[in-house]
This record gives structure tokens, C-alpha cells and sequence, in this order.
């Protein structure tokens, strides 16, 4: 993989990226930090992508270590100072408050299939999981936001 | 309002990227540099790195430098693994069988009732120099931390295909695959994963997940698989295969199975168990908790959380219990299970059971389960 190739496909997938930081951080100051060593990590394991074609679910893979790390780097409590201003909304505030209100364990699998478009098999290979363990969290995580959505 | 959830976009959950995060992460791509052409070995130096990696071979081995379940879980997961699991895990006394030019050694084999996971090394019988891989396609920098000094030690970039490498190495190439091979009837799902060792040598990594059966002497429907009692035996055959792949077309041109071995684990059952009941009546969405119970096994605590459903509820409802937050009494989550899953058992409805593992050495007093703003202590 050369710099070119490497540049262009994060441009290609910084969107992506962000939803899927997002989905596990919760605040976009995490994001870019997360965003940030994912990028730099992932130059240095470069070696360990199988085919160029596999990009996607390479990339994805190491951002969500790296938000872990992120993760367990910040602090739970964030004081008010720390708060930032009204960010804009997204289209369906609805559907993101649904969506924040799962799990981790089943949000991620959700928007890494449905969001993000990836078959069971990339998604459960992103997140060292059995397909049938994935399978079953993505239909509990469907359930459960139907059952947000139904109440509103 | 009700929703079609088959014409929901999830991407409009999402704002959309914000500037100062898109221009972070490329500023890191673009920051990154690409280092000088490395130096190609020379054939003399790579005979001589071969001798070296023949005969460190036995001395890695023997001096335990092996790659096993607690790597995968520090290289990919947030699991606990906790320190009896390690324990356990190891074979005091390892056994090896040679399947066509391989030698496989079992070197890790657990069963708890709930999962059942091996790591079986794999190297060549006769100590020469081959590529063993569980997919040719694979790069050679792949599989784990080693994988990069791997490839230095071979003399080819981390990202040159296992195929590729064969070919310019002139060595001979393996598929390989070893794993228990559990009996189908209980099988829930399985994964697998292989790992590089410092010697060049591969750990092959499974983990069965079993189905879960009902004791015949079930406590209020627990979902309690009949596990004996600790230090019983279970005994599973190994599936152990090797195929040579022809690097010039990727067929497999030989192979050889072996599935007579048999692995004799001890069953590492319930050594604690503790029921909590919880301070006050509260439901979850109309879960009704009812009460909480652990087993630990040295692989952590199994932890069944007991929910009466209100009436007005169905069992696609249950899926809001993966809501809640299970923690200690400080209010610290508790560490996740190196089973990485969770499940629900809902066959004795209105009763619903959440079932997960916590990656615990010890029971904890209490406990604290949480869910939007809701929380109840039970001890």
C-alpha cells in the first residue's frame, strides 16, 4: 500500500469512520482523537491488510480498538465547562436518540450492517465474532429500536 | 408513531462529519511517511536466517513463548481473562500427533460447560523451513504481533502473500486447520482465529460455543447446563488437517486429516455460587426483576438475571434488557466475559433470563443494575 492509495481511501471513508467513532464514543472531541491515531496506527499495520479491496473492514477494525483505548483513556464524568455548545442535529433526531439508547454491544453491530452497509460476514470479521452471535444482536438490536421508535 | 423499520436509514441517525474531525484524521494521513525500499536479503542471509529459526524452534517452544487465548483478547477485545482461566487452560502435559509433514501439539483446552476453546501449535515435524498459514491468500504480516518480525525473519515484506512468499522463498506451503471438533448436536456457533509465534511457528485458536441445555435439576428454569462436577471428564476428537497448496496456482495438490485424536479436558464446573435479591421491587420496561444468580467458573461468572414480563408485553420485548448495566457496588461495570456474548432465554415466558459472562475472580457482595436513570441494589 502506497501513501496515495492510503490517503485517498481514508478521504474515501472518513465519513464512515466518524459514524462508527461516533457510535462507540458518544462525543465528537473523542472522535477526533480516535479518528486521529486510527489513522497513524493504521500506516503502521499497513502490512496486515489482506487485499486493497478489504480497506473497508480493515480500517474499521483498528478504529474500533482505537476507541476503545480512547475510551478507557477519558474520564466518565465530564464537568460543565467541558460542555460544548448545541451541535447541529442530525436528520432524524428520533432515530438517533433510538439509536444511542442500545448497548454498545448491539449498537455497533446495527449501524456497522445498516448504517454502513456491511454483510454479516465483513461485520462479524470487524468484530471477531461469530456470524450467529452477530446475527443475534443484530435482531435484538432491531427489536429493541423498534420498540424506542414505536414509542414515541 | 410506528415506523417501517425495513424503510429506516440509520445513516440519518447521524450528523454529518464534523469539519474539525475530518481535517484531524486528514492531517494524520497526510502526515504519515513512506519509509525507503527495504533492502532485499540475500539468498546467503537467508539460509542463515533459516538455521536460526530451525533451531530456535525447540528452544521458543520450550521456553513457552507461545501465543494463546489471553493474547487474542488483549490484541482484540476488552474481555477479562481471568488468572484461573489461564491456568486451566494450560496442558500440564502436552501431547503431539504428526499429521502429514506437521507435528500439532495441544497447547491450551478448556471446556466449561458453556464454551469450549483450544490453541493447538503447529510446526513442521522435521523442523524444516515451510509457510503454514490457514488461508495462502494471507499476507504474511498478518495474525498478531509477531507477524512483523515473521516476515523480517523470512526476508519479504509483511505484506506479501503467503502464496507470494512461497514462491520467492522457494518453500514449501501449508493450509493447516486444528480445533476440536465438538459434536454438532451441541454446537451453538463457533469461531476460530490463527496467531504467529516468535519461532515462525502458528497457534491455531477455537472457541465452541455450546447450546445451552436444561438441567434436569433446573432451579426456577434456570437455562443451567448439566455440568459436572468439577475435574469430570469431557472428551472431544481434534480435527486436525493439512493441505500442501501449490503456490504457482493456489490448489491444494495433497492432504492430510486426522480426527481420531481425542482431547480429554476436565470440566472446569461451578466453584462459587451466589443468589441476589434485590432491595426493591423495580421493573425495567416492564421487566420485572426478580432476582439475580452467579456461578463462577474459572473463566468468570455466568451471571442469570431473572425478569417476570408484565402481560402486556411479547418476547421481542425482552431485547430492552440489553439495556442495563450489571455493577459492582462502586459502581464499576463489570469487566466483559471471554465468551464476548451475551443471551437471552425466554422459553419459560413471562419468565426471561439475560445470560452473560463477567470476566470476575471473584463474586462480588452486591450488585447494581442500571438502566435509563432506573437502578436497584441487590444482595
Amino acid at each position: 500500500m502506497d501513501k496515495d492509495f492510503f490517503v485517498r481511501e481514508i478521504e474515501a471513508h472518513s465519513g464512515m469512520m466518524y459514524r462508527v467513532a461516533y457510535t462507540i464514543l458518544r462525543d465528537d472531541d473523542a472522535c477526533k482523537d480516535a479518528l486521529q491515531d486510527a489513522a497513524l496506527k493504521a500506516w503502521e499495520k499497513r502490512f496486515t491488510l489482506r487485499e486493497e479491496r478489504y480497506f473497508r473492514t480493515w480500517i474499521t477494525r483498528i478504529l474500533i480498538n482505537t476507541c476503545y483505548d480512547t475510551q478507557k483513556k477519558r474520564r466518565r464524568i465530564v464537568s460543565l465547562d467541558e460542555i460544548r455548545e448545541p451541535q447541529v442535529a442530525p436528520p432524524d433526531l428520533s432515530l438517533a436518540l433510538a439509536l444511542q439508547s442500545l448497548p454498545e454491544k448491539l449498537r455497533l453491530p446495527l449501524v456497522l450492517c445498516y448504517s454502513e452497509g456491511m454483510t454479516y460476514q465483513e461485520a462479524a470479521e470487524t468484530l471477531h465474532l461469530p456470524v450467529a452471535t452477530l446475527r443475534g444482536r443484530i435482531a435484538r438490536a432491531k427489536g429493541e429500536l423498534r420498540k424506542e421508535l414505536d414509542a414515541e | 408513531m410506528k415506523r417501517d423499520m425495513e424503510q429506516l436509514n440509520l445513516r440519518d441517525a447521524f450528523k454529518q462529519e464534523p469539519d474539525f474531525c475530518h481535517a484531524a484524521l486528514m492531517q494524520a494521513a497526510y502526515s504519515v511517511k513512506e519509509e525507503k525500499e527495504v533492502k532485499r536479503a540475500s539468498f546467503r542471509t537467508l539460509i542463515v536466517a533459516a538455521i536460526i529459526i530451525i533451531s530456535m524452534t525447540a528452544a521458543a517452544f520450550a521456553a513457552g513463548q507461545l501465543m494463546g487465548w489471553t493474547d487474542f483478547h488483549s490484541l482484540f477485545s476488552n474481555a477479562d481473562v481471568p488468572q484461573a482461566a489461564k491456568e486451566e487452560m494450560q496442558v500440564a502435559n502436552s501431547v503431539s500427533w504428526e499429521v502429514g509433514p506437521m507435528t500439532f501439539t495441544a497447547t491450551e483446552l478448556l471446556n466449561d460447560g458453556h464454551i469450549a476453546l483450544s490453541s493447538i501449535r503447529l510446526a513442521t515435524t522435521d523442523g524444516s523451513k515451510a509457510l503454514i498459514t490457514s488461508d495462502p491468500w494471507d499476507s504474511v504480516g498478518m495474525y498478531g504481533e509477531n507477524a512483523k518480525g515473521y516476515a523480517a525473519q523470512l526476508g519479504v515484506e509483511p505484506e506479501t502473500s503467503c502464496i507470494e512468499a512461497a514462491k520467492q522463498l522457494n518453500l514449501p506451503l501449508y493450509n493447516v486447520r486444528g480445533l476440536l471438533d465438538v459434536d454438532p448436536e451441541t454446537v451453538d456457533s463457533l469461531m476460530e482465529y490463527p496467531l504467529w509465534n516468535e519461532d515462525g511457528s502458528m497457534t491455531y485458536l477455537s472457541m465452541t460455543f455450546l447450546k445451552q441445555i436444561p438441567a434436569k435439576d433446573a432451579i426456577d428454569h434456570l437455562p443451567y447446563r448439566h455440568i459436572p462436577a468439577n475435574g469430570e471428564k469431557y472428551v472431544s476428537p481434534f480435527f486436525l488437517r493439512v493441505a500442501k497448496v501449490d503456490p504457482a496456482t493456489g490448489e491444494e495438490t495433497e492432504s492430510w486429516v486426522n480426527r481420531t485424536q481425542n482431547a480429554t479436558i476436565a470440566i472446569s464446573g461451578v466453584v462459587e455460587e451466589k443468589t441476589y435479591q434485590p432491595e426493591d421491587k423495580i421493573s425495567f420496561e416492564g421487566f420485572e426483576f426478580q432476582h439475580a444468580h452467579m456461578q463462577r467458573h474459572a473463566t468468570g461468572a455466568y451471571t442469570y438475571l431473572v425478569f417476570n414480563a408484565d402481560q402486556s408485553l411479547t418476547e421481542e420485548d425482552a431485547y430492552n434488557l440489553h439495556n442495563l448495566f450489571v455493577e459492582d457496588a462502586q459502581g464499576n461495570l463489570l469487566p466483559e466475559g471471554m465468551d464476548m456474548s451475551a443471551s437471552l432465554d425466554t422459553t419459560a415466558w413471562p419468565q426471561v433470563i439475560l445470560i452473560d459472562l463477567y470476566g470476575l475472580e471473584t463474586l462480588p457482595e452486591s450488585l447494581i443494575l442500571e438502566s435509563n436513570g432506573i437502578t436497584v441494589t441487590a444482595r
